[in-house]
Parts: C-alpha cells; structure tokens; sequence
C-alpha cells in the first residue's frame, strides 16, 4: 500500500512529532507509516484522513501486490 | 434462541481473549524485571563458582529469572499505540519461530559432534543433548526481549 503522508504532511506544514501528537501515536508509528513499513489500522487511517480533511482514499492507495 | 445465546458466548469469550492479549504491566516493570533478571543470572554463575551445587537453590533462582523475564516481557512501553503493539506481536512469533529451530538444531549439531568426538576418541557411546524447559522458555522470552527492541529500532530509522 501506498501512501501521501509525507505530501501531506509538507502541505500542512506538520513534523512527523505534531502528526503524531494530533492522532494520539508516537513519531515511530509516523515514519513507519510514511516509509511504508506499517499499514495503519482502520481507526488510524480514519484519524489522518480528519486531519488532512481529506478521504481516506486519497491518503492510501493499493498497491498492485495487494 | 439457541443460536443467539451462542453468539452471547462467543462474543464473551472473544472479549475476554481479547483482554487477556491486550493485559500490559506498567513501564516501571520492564526495568524491575530486567534488572531482577540479570541479578539472579549473575548469582547462579557466582554459585556455580562457589562450589555449591543445591538442585533446589538452582532450580528456584532459575524459575525465578523466569518469572523475571515474564514480568519484563508483558511489560508496556513508555509509548504504548497501535504500532508497538503490532511490533510485539511480530517480536512474539518470530521467537517463537527462532526457539523452534534453536531447539531442533542445537540437539542436532551437538549429536553430530558427539558423534564425532565419540570415533576419534573411540570410547563408544555416543549421547543425545537433552534440552530442558528452561532453556527452551529462556530462550523464547530472550528472543522475544531482543526482537522487540530491534523492531522498534527499525521505526525509528528516518
């Protein structure tokens, strides 16, 4: 799975530390996220997508293995 | 009527399961265990050393390292979120796997080499290494210390 994190996170002008403090998780989780090491739970990805105010489904994309 | 009382009981007992995976000790007994741990490992080599040689102090001090290393295992992390707790998970079946190969091939490699030994030196018997519970549960809480720690190290990574 892909995703714009990263993109995301540049547009709205957030370190990986403030993302982590606005969804409640550590700067870890983050950078797993954004180096795609850790898919996010549902929960999360509904979390990340209010806070970019955007759907989940522009945040994450299939990638073609899964 | 039957069927709804068994999906009562079936979601019961999957929260009750789920409580059981997801029981954390606070942080402060990760320290405690570890350090616990290690103190009881360097009084068995001390005793080992001393000449004493009591089964029972022995097999007392090793169930207690055991306990230890339990009380460290189920132990939180400082940050405690979804990512570590899927680290954990991946941590426990990979010593899992680990301590199965350890066990199968550690018993293996020392036949061999008994076997070995045994027809150069040509006394003829030839012994089986006899692994015990201990070992096999030191080695799984150990590798699952350790694949923790490196896991989460990964995270960190940029």
């Amino acid at each position: 799975m892909y995703n714009r994190l990263k993109v995301e996170r540049a547009e709205h002008d957030l370190t990986q530390e403030d993302l982590a403090k606005k969804i409640g998780v550590s700067r870890q989780t983050i950078n797993s996220i954004e180096k795609n090491r850790y898919v996010p739970s549902t929960i999360l990805a509904l979390k990340l997508s209010q806070v970019f105010a955007k759907p989940v489904n522009d945040l994450f994309t299939l990638a073609e293995e899964d | 009527m039957n069927t709804s009382c068994d999906a009562l009981n079936s979601e019961k007992e999957h929260k009750k399961l789920t409580q059981i995976i997801k029981y954390r000790l606070p942080h402060k007994f990760k320290k405690l265990g570890l350090l616990g741990a290690i103190s009881i490992f360097i009084f068995l080599i001390a005793y080992k050393y001393l000449g004493s040689n009591t089964l029972l102090v022995k097999d007392v001090a090793r169930t207690l390292m055991l306990l230890s290393l339990l009380i460290a295992s189920l132990s939180r992390e400082v940050f405690e979120d979804e990512y570590v707790q899927h680290v954990r998970n991946q941590s426990y079946a990979l010593s899992f796997f680990c301590t199965l190969v350890y066990s199968i091939s550690l018993p293996l490699i020392a036949f061999v080499l008994d076997l070995l030994i045994t027809n150069v030196s040509g006394d003829g018997n030839v012994n089986f290494y006899d692994m015990s519970a201990f070992e096999v549960l030191f080695m799984l809480v150990c590798f699952q210390l350790l694949f923790l720690e490196a896991l989460k190290r990964f995270g960190r990574v940029q």
